[in-house]
């Protein structure tokens, strides 16, 4: 069914694309606020992602990989967008929240750190996590998508994780360091 | 400590409480919106590098003129007679190319070639088995005879049954040839190719003759009418490659258009398969 629609759409059938954005859109703008961090962004790589997808649909050789090559352009778009977005983001500061309180969970703690750690990751090291823990696709499928040898996908997704790791660390040091000076004061 | 599964676990955890359900419905609404004004890129239909009129010998002329300019002003400034008075009787270049013979290589080239697609020579003939229309193709090219009649009036992708598909084994969907033809039924041979060059994205076209009939040539592709048929004639050349990229399909598409019969007394426009 998705192929027929992929092949008339490859023809210029606008309303067989329609179909499939439609069937697209969600995970497409999913994968992008993850990545993105960002709902108004997140939004326009998905559009951007889709506007892509269309013009340059006669040139996908294997309609069967429709999915993975939208994925390919959604992080495509990401990345462009995150390039732009570099460019003022370097002049904001972290918002550092304070550790856990009384009032919070651990839970909603662990999340905060994890949101803080994923914030300091590169759009390439948000892109192969998103891809593989998010959409779950495996390393073969991820190297597919993003058009990178297999070994490449593998190697990027474990220093994804340990730079992820690494942020948790120091977002935790930084942060009781700041308790600290917080106490002497 | 977090052990690597447990930040594993968290992360896709995390990633399956963050992720959004749905996405604003404005998202798809402006996507499609643009999309409607926005064409397909067709790697057939591109602007040709050179201008329609060039021919073979001018651009060897253009060439060769190229070439000797440049070992001329590497003569001048690294040559043995190369001295301050840059441009004396050392550095006399010749500026008459000799228009009968091809330009040899520069054997000091100053820049990496751009590596280009060098066409192999048309030895081959392939006479369509339904769509009436010979033409020739390269050695070493395969060929896949269309089983089907073109009922549509839109491209064919590559190897569907309803087109004669010649292509490159070594590249496949990436380069080849494609025919097809059909009965204008009710309709004018301009009304057709309009609409064709229209499905095609075609931005503008140009007469072309494929053997003695009038027709339409955008980029590598050709619409001709013959004995109340319409043909569509392609060449394909992926934007994948970059040497195809740098090729001048259109040329070497125009080469081939002149080995074109169009032979409508021999189409057969069989019944389409009940099964479709």
């Amino acid at each position: 069914m998705q192929t027929e629609l992929v092949e008339r759409a490859r023809r210029g059938d606008r309303e067989a694309f329609g179909v499939l954005a439609g069937g697209a859109v969600d995970r497409l703008h999913a994968i992008a606020r993850l990545i993105l961090r960002d709902t108004e962004l997140a939004e326009d790589a998905t559009q951007d992602a889709l506007v892509r997808a269309w013009r340059d649909l006669p040139a996908l050789r294997d309609v069967e990989r429709f999915d993975a090559w939208l994925y390919r352009l959604v992080v495509r778009s990401c990345a462009d967008i995150g390039r732009h977005r570099r460019r003022w983001r370097a002049e904001m500061t972290i918002l550092h929240l304070e550790p856990a309180e009384s009032d919070r969970t651990s839970e909603l703690a662990d999340r905060d750190e994890l949101e803080r750690g994923l914030r300091r990751l590169t759009d390439a090291q948000q892109s192969i996590l998103v891809l593989h823990f998010y959409v779950g696709l495996s390393p073969n499928e991820t190297a597919d998508a993003l058009e990178i040898p297999v070994g490449t996908a593998k190697s990027r997704l474990h220093y994804a994780i340990e730079a992820l790791r690494a942020a948790i660390a120091a977002d935790e040091r930084s942060s009781a360091s700041s308790v600290r000076k917080g106490r002497m004061a | 400590m977090s052990t690597n599964d447990d930040l594993e676990r968290r992360i896709a955890q995390f990633y399956a409480t963050e992720a959004p359900s749905r996405a604003p419905d404005r998202v798809l609404e402006s996507a499609l919106e643009t999309i409607d004004i926005t064409r397909q890129r067709h790697a057939f239909i591109r602007v040709p590098w050179r201008s329609p009129a060039m021919n073979s010998f001018a651009k060897w002329a253009i060439a060769a003129v190229a070439v000797i300019a440049v070992g001329a002003v590497g003569l001048a400034v690294f040559g043995p007679g190369s001295s301050p008075d840059v441009g004396g009787p050392g550095a006399t270049p010749s500026s008459t190319p000799a228009p009968t013979a091809p330009p040899t290589p520069s054997p000091t080239p100053t820049f990496p070639p751009t590596p280009t697609y060098e066409p192999p020579a048309l030895t081959e003939a392939f006479t369509s088995d339904i769509h009436g229309i010979s033409i020739s193709y390269p050695a070493g090219w395969l060929s896949q005879p269309a089983t089907a009649p073109w009922t549509t009036t839109s491209w064919i992708l590559f190897r569907e049954p309803a087109g004669d598909f010649l292509y490159d084994p070594s590249r496949t969907d990436h380069l080849f040839l494609e025919l097809a033809s059909a009965p204008l039924v009710d309709v004018t041979f301009d009304q057709w190719a309009a609409e064709l060059l229209v499905a095609l994205d075609c931005p503008s076209s140009e007469p072309v003759v494929i053997d003695g009939a009038d027709g339409v040539l955008c980029g590598a592709a050709a619409a001709v009418p013959a004995g109340g048929r319409g043909y569509l004639l392609a060449l394909y050349t992926s934007d994948d490659n970059a040497d195809l990229r740098a090729f001048d399909s259109q040329a070497w598409f125009e080469e081939i258009l002149v080995t074109v019969q169009l032979l409508p007394e021999n189409a057969i426009d069989i019944a389409p398969s009940a099964s479709t």
